[in-house]
């Protein structure tokens, strides 16, 4: 993954959690079957910091632009 | 030969870092729950190993015990272990690469991070019947609501509670995947029109989760052998008997 590609799913991300309330950005919303949980605040911190867990948090965000991508093709936009 | 059974693993303490009672396992907890509905409702041999038994030495003796055709598990993994109840400062290994063979002949599935990279095909190589579980982290989304109704988690534990639901129906491992696959679609579908503002993280879990989905082994087996089930028998005796008071009271009426 280019850094272009990891700043365009970064700020896909933030964009999302921008538009959350102050109170449910700090709360827990992603869990996992390995044991963690996240806040949507942590989500982004994570894949700043390009952890374990955020290049997860990059690989599913990359799923779902391309999966946009591939819906807007079908509707020829 | 394995017994016609099934064994569900269904810790319920995680660690203090992950929430104790509130982390994840407490929707595991849940989702296992509703299996074990369908088991009752099927009827036959089952069992569970519940929150302090979902550890290494009860999981192991009951395997032996028991001898169940059919394993659902349910607890944190990586690509080499799978563990159950947190207890005495750890999470229990239930499972890793050197007790595979634990699963041989039977069918097995894990709600589980990770396991389909390295402990998955282990067990089919030391003689599992077929195995399925996920080959990434599996993530959902939660509201923090009561996990039984919570709606951001729903999505997750229809799509991740079809496969066993299905073979315990009777139905081969085969069917119950294709059957998976299309739960987590019409959940991905619906989540796709909704103006929640977290649909956008549900989709994108749906998606990631119903990716890392991965059988191996047999897809023509059975994880238990067909059954007319017992609470649809136990309904028709009730109807019944219910018709036929009625219909002596009409008589005795009229």
């Amino acid at each position: 993954m280019t850094d272009d590609q990891s700043k365009l799913l970064i700020e896909r991300t933030r964009k999302w959690v921008g538009s959350l309330s102050a109170e449910a950005r700090k709360k827990p919303t992603i869990f996992t079957m390995s044991g963690k949980t996240f806040t949507p605040d942590q989500v982004v911190a994570e894949m700043e910091k390009d952890t374990p867990m955020g290049k997860v948090f990059k690989a599913a965000e990359a799923k779902m632009l391309e999966r946009t991508l591939q819906s807007k093709k079908k509707v020829g936009l | 030969m394995v017994t016609d059974a099934a064994l569900v693993v269904r810790p319920n303490m995680d660690s203090p870092d992950n929430g104790g009672t509130a982390g994840p396992y407490s929707y595991g907890e849940v989702w296992m729950g509703s299996i074990l509905s369908s088991l009752a409702w099927r009827g036959g041999l089952r069992k569970q190993l519940y929150g302090d038994d979902a550890v290494a030495s009860k999981f192991a003796s009951t395997v032996q015990s028991l001898d169940p055709s059919f394993v659902v598990g349910m607890g944190h993994g990586n690509e080499e272990v799978y563990a159950g109840q947190y207890i005495n400062g750890a999470y229990s290994i239930l499972m890793n690469l050197d007790n595979a063979d634990l699963m041989a002949g039977r069918v097995v599935y894990l709600l589980s991070c990770l396991t389909a990279q390295q402990l998955g095909p282990a067990m089919i190589e030391k003689g599992a019947v077929a195995y399925a579980g996920y080959n990434q982290d599996f993530v959902w989304t939660v509201s923090g609501g009561p996990p039984a109704t919570d709606p951001l988690a729903a999505p997750f534990a229809t799509s991740s509670t079809t496969y066993p639901k299905v073979l315990v129906k009777g139905k081969i491992v085969g069917e119950a995947k294709v059957r998976t696959i299309e739960v987590f679609n019409q959940q991905i579908a619906a989540w796709e029109k909704s103006a929640d503002p977290y649909a956008r993280e549900v989709v994108k879990w749906l998606l990631w989760d119903r990716d890392a989905f991965t059988v191996l082994g047999d897809e023509e087996a059975r994880g238990l052998e067909p059954k007319l089930a017992i609470g649809l028998v136990i309904s028709a005796v009730v109807a019944g008997a219910i018709g036929y008071a009625v219909y002596r009271w009409r008589r005795r009426k009229g």
